[in-house]
């Protein structure tokens, strides 16, 4: 429990609140939650589902947060060494928490908004101290968040693959879809990053005849 | 020592983020330890506000920020800020969340699938020292040497070629991150037709995320079913 968890807060802090190293994309913090977990592999294939769903997704700015982080974490601690029908049942499960784990990051912000209207320019501009301590305010927030939020959702995915039993035509079925969940996302990213740029690249060209 | 403590404040731009001034906190607390001493906070009033940009290249107009309270360039020190923040959020989500990001993401992906998931910790070690730190660090030393020298960088052909090949690399390693996990699949065409002609309608009447993953999950079980 205490590996996702501060895994899950150091994600929930790169995420846009300290560094944005990368750590917090699905794939690495999967991968690496997978590693810790001894099935890398697992790891990778989670990550990599995730990252295909999440392919337009900009960490600031969007109108539905979702939290892949956490929900990374968690799912790849939670499909370590388990068979295919229960991964396909903890990748559903996962991806469906995303959207709710996302709240919890609306919530921060929301709070952040309250403290920064709470006080007044004017003490920004005397008292230098605040401006240091709203910052370690915010960044002590997203920790917290992370790790709460990767907590409960690590339970509740870790309930569900020891306490689920598959059988028949559902475990089939979940088994398939572990393994087809990521290919179903491939032609969004085909949209996002192949198509963008070669309509970007016609674009280029014909500026170039015109001019 | 003061190099970290602006890296450490640097990356800690969007700590306390908000809907009403954005990055503006992590500005003055990156500002603060180098006009800390300047006067009575006179210019803390100047660079209070909405401040957003991309936050790996946003030291440039931070540095230029400093660089022009330094000259005594006051008056100049909003709109500049102003308008460098905005023209860098657009290079900075150009070049960084639409190319170096996914770029590295999926050639992680192919990598991994097609060698070891060792990749991905190599993709995330090349961003973070690359990236998150290195790229942080120069543009912040060149935004302290003026406004001219950001826009010198911002007009450069060398960035707006660097951006389009990284775009280009990117969506290259789109499509081998694309075979990898085809091949690891395996060629079970029916089922791959399924999903991607799921994943297809799904991309061009752009459904959330979860719609599309019930409507394969419930294809899935038909499959099983028959």
């Amino acid at each position: 429990m205490i590996a996702p968890a501060l895994l899950s807060a150091l994600a929930g802090l790169d995420r846009t609140a300290f560094a944005q190293s990368f750590l917090a994309h699905p794939l690495v913090c999967a991968t690496i939650a997978g590693t810790i977990a001894g099935d890398p592999q697992a790891g990778l294939w989670t990550g990599l589902c995730l990252t295909v769903f999440s392919a337009e997704h900009i960490p600031v700015g969007e109108s539905r947060i979702r939290d892949w982080s956490s929900v990374a974490v968690a799912a790849a601690f939670a499909v370590a060494h388990r068979d295919e029908a229960t991964q396909g049942l903890v990748l559903v499960c996962a991806a469906l928490c995303a959207l709710p784990a996302g709240r919890a990051i609306r919530g921060v912000r929301a709070l952040m908004l309250r403290m920064r209207d709470a006080v007044d320019d004017e003490s920004l501009a005397r008292r230098p101290g605040l401006i240091l301590r709203m910052q370690l305010a915010g960044l002590s927030l997203h920790l917290l968040r992370g790790a709460l939020v990767g907590t409960l959702i690590y339970s509740l995915l870790r309930f569900l693959a020891s306490s689920v039993r598959l059988e028949g035509t559902l475990a089939e079925g979940l088994g398939l879809f572990w393994q087809l969940a990521a290919v179903a996302g491939l032609p969004v990213l085909f949209r996002v990053h192949v198509r963008a740029r070669l309509r970007g690249r016609l674009a280029e060209a014909r500026q170039w005849e015109r001019a | 020592m003061a190099a970290l403590l602006d890296l450490l404040r640097l990356c800690a731009l969007q700590a306390s983020w908000n809907r009403r001034g954005m990055q503006e906190l992590g500005w003055l607390s990156v500002a603060e330890a180098h006009l800390g001493s300047l006067d009575d906070g006179a210019w803390r009033r100047r660079w209070l506000g909405f401040r957003n940009s991309n936050p790996y290249v946003a030291g440039l107009a931070l540095g230029a920020g400093i660089r022009a309270e330094r000259d005594g360039e006051t008056e100049r020190v909003p709109v500049l800020l102003d308008a460098l923040s905005r023209q860098l959020g657009a290079v900075g989500d150009a070049f960084i969340w639409m190319g170096v990001r996914p770029l590295l993401a999926f050639a992680a992906i192919a990598a991994g699938l097609w060698w070891s998931p060792r990749a991905v910790w190599i993709a995330w070690g090349i961003f973070a020292l690359c990236v998150a730190i290195g790229l942080r660090l120069w543009c912040f030393r060149r935004g302290l040497r003026g406004a001219e020298a950001v826009l010198d960088w911002i007009e450069s052909d060398r960035l707006h070629r660097a951006i389009a090949w990284t775009r280009t690399l990117a969506a290259v390693s789109v499509v081998a991150a694309a075979a990898a996990v085809l091949m690891q699949v395996g060629p079970r065409w029916g089922m791959l037709t399924i999903a991607l002609a799921l994943g297809g309608v799904s991309a061009w009447r752009r459904w959330p995320v979860e719609l599309c993953l019930l409507g394969l999950l419930g294809s899935c079980w038909l499959l099983a079913w028959t």
